[in-house]
């Protein structure tokens, strides 16, 4: 796993640069990563609750109705 | 306990203070958001009794606050308040299900708190962040701490982050003998996240990453059950409580490619690999269409979330002898998930409210549907109002 981590980096920091003043798209909402950040946190609890994928990571307790 | 009622105290101070500056200050943006979470299910072979409803409700309201000290510097807080109502609760107390309980022991507090600060400071190409949160429940305290350090290289093209976290958590059980939940047992989680983003091209962004989580301690959940042959002639079963390993080892992987068709469309895609000491292994595939309207004023989001994992190693639908380990947890067999969402978000620029100037009053509205190949539903409404001053 650290293997495929270090070579997705690197794949990565080797791509060429896209200069400033061609980053205007980048920089809108539609290019954000997430966009919603705060709606994705419940998302993101409920998933820990009802995904045992996910969670691990927050502190969302064992509520929520866990059964 | 005494310690954490102190790091509570602080906290509350701390976010006095806060909430007193950010009122006297400008350059805050507060955004209140509405969850509610309504959840049907009936195969939840880990409830006691015979009912196997995952019926749930979850209202949970969330404050958001942003404060910027200076150029270099801004301030978050985030709160949480939330109360629920599961009709698998009243197959251990007698309760109705609803908040607040009705029986003098067990189960009575269907509620949470929770509280986060943090700081986030960035110097050059360096950014640096620091948070601090506590999380109560009748059955579940928290105390966690954690941290990101970022670096942005080759002219902000490349942008590497690291994030570690550890939680200090304690968690109570329900002892099905005595009628009652035991005392709180602890769980120590450490994370930790890398991940690295790229621009590609004028129009398209790669973000990867990477997690690793070690859990210990006490990680059954409080109510969870399974079924144990007790008479081999008569076929009988008993319920004993669930029995889980008291570590776990968790590893992820994932990328994300986000693609510009125009300055008002895109295209967001994700994968993420899972795989644990439980033996869970899992995929998560996301595909969002993001499109903005009315000159960046209004945002529409698309999106489409599909989930399957393997099960648990120790989990089976009823066991024909006591094991060391066991689960029937319905969240820990091998089932799919298919979840769709709509969210839209609408800017509607400056508002003067009682004398007040708010700056980009913002409104949001998501709803989303998901549903298991194990018989499980669940919808999610969300509203949010967001402003600034």
């Amino acid at each position: 796993m650290i293997r495929t981590t270090l070579i997705l980096l690197l794949l990565l920091a080797g791509c060429a640069n896209v200069q400033q003043i061609d980053r205007g798209k980048l920089s809108s909402r539609i290019m954000q990563f997430d966009p919603t950040p705060e709606e994705s946190v419940f998302l993101n609890e409920v998933n820990s609750y009802r995904e045992a994928a996910a969670g691990g990571s927050s502190s969302v307790g064992g509520g929520c109705g866990c059964n | 306990m005494v310690v954490t009622k102190k790091v509570f105290y602080s906290l509350l101070l701390t976010i006095g203070l806060c909430s007193e500056q950010l009122m006297a200050m400008t350059k805050t943006k507060i955004k209140t958001l509405l969850n509610i979470y309504d959840q049907n299910g009936g195969q939840g072979e880990q409830i006691y009794g015979v009912d196997q409803r995952e019926s749930a409700t979850v209202i949970e309201p969330m404050l958001f606050i942003d404060h910027i000290i200076d150029e270099n510097t801004t301030i978050n807080g985030h709160f949480v308040l939330d109360g629920w109502t599961a009709a698998s609760d009243t197959q251990l107390d007698g309760n109705t299900g609803a908040s607040g309980g009705g029986v003098e022991k067990a189960i009575e507090h269907q509620s949470r708190g929770s509280a986060q600060i943090g700081i986030t400071k960035d110097y050059k190409s360096w950014l640096w962040s620091s948070r601090i949160g506590i999380s109560s429940e009748y059955d579940y305290k928290s105390l966690n701490f954690g941290g990101t350090v970022q670096q942005n290289f080759a002219q902000d093209n490349f942008v590497l982050a690291i994030s570690p976290q550890v939680f200090l958590d304690r968690a109570k059980k329900y002892d099905l003998i005595a009628q009652d939940v035991t005392e709180f047992s602890g769980r120590t989680i450490y994370s930790l996240d890398i991940s690295a983003s790229q621009i590609l091209t004028a129009s398209n962004i790669v973000q990867a990453g990477a997690t690793y989580i070690h859990m210990h301690g006490m990680m059954d959940n409080i109510s969870n059950t399974v079924k144990v042959l007790s008479n081999p002639y008569s076929n009988a079963l008993s319920r004993v409580e669930e029995r889980l390993p008291d570590s776990r080892e968790r590893y992820a992987l994932s990328i994300k490619d986000i693609q510009a068709f125009s300055d008002e469309t895109s295209l967001h895609a994700g994968y993420r690999y899972y795989d644990d000491t439980w033996g869970i292994t899992a995929h998560t595939a996301e595909l969002s269409l993001v499109q903005s309207y009315f000159e960046d004023d209004g945002l529409l989001k698309l999106s489409y979330r599909h989930y399957s994992q393997g099960a648990n190693k120790y989990y089976a639908h009823e066991f024909a002898t006591s094991e060391t380990f066991m689960t029937s947890d319905s969240d820990m067999e091998s089932f799919s998930g298919n979840r769709y969402g709509i969210h839209y978000g609408h800017n509607f620029g400056d508002y003067t409210i009682w004398g007040v100037q708010f700056v980009d009053f913002q409104f949001d509205n998501a709803i989303y549907y998901y549903k298991r190949s194990n018989d499980l539903t669940y919808s999610i409404a969300q509203m949010a109002f967001n402003v600034q001053f």
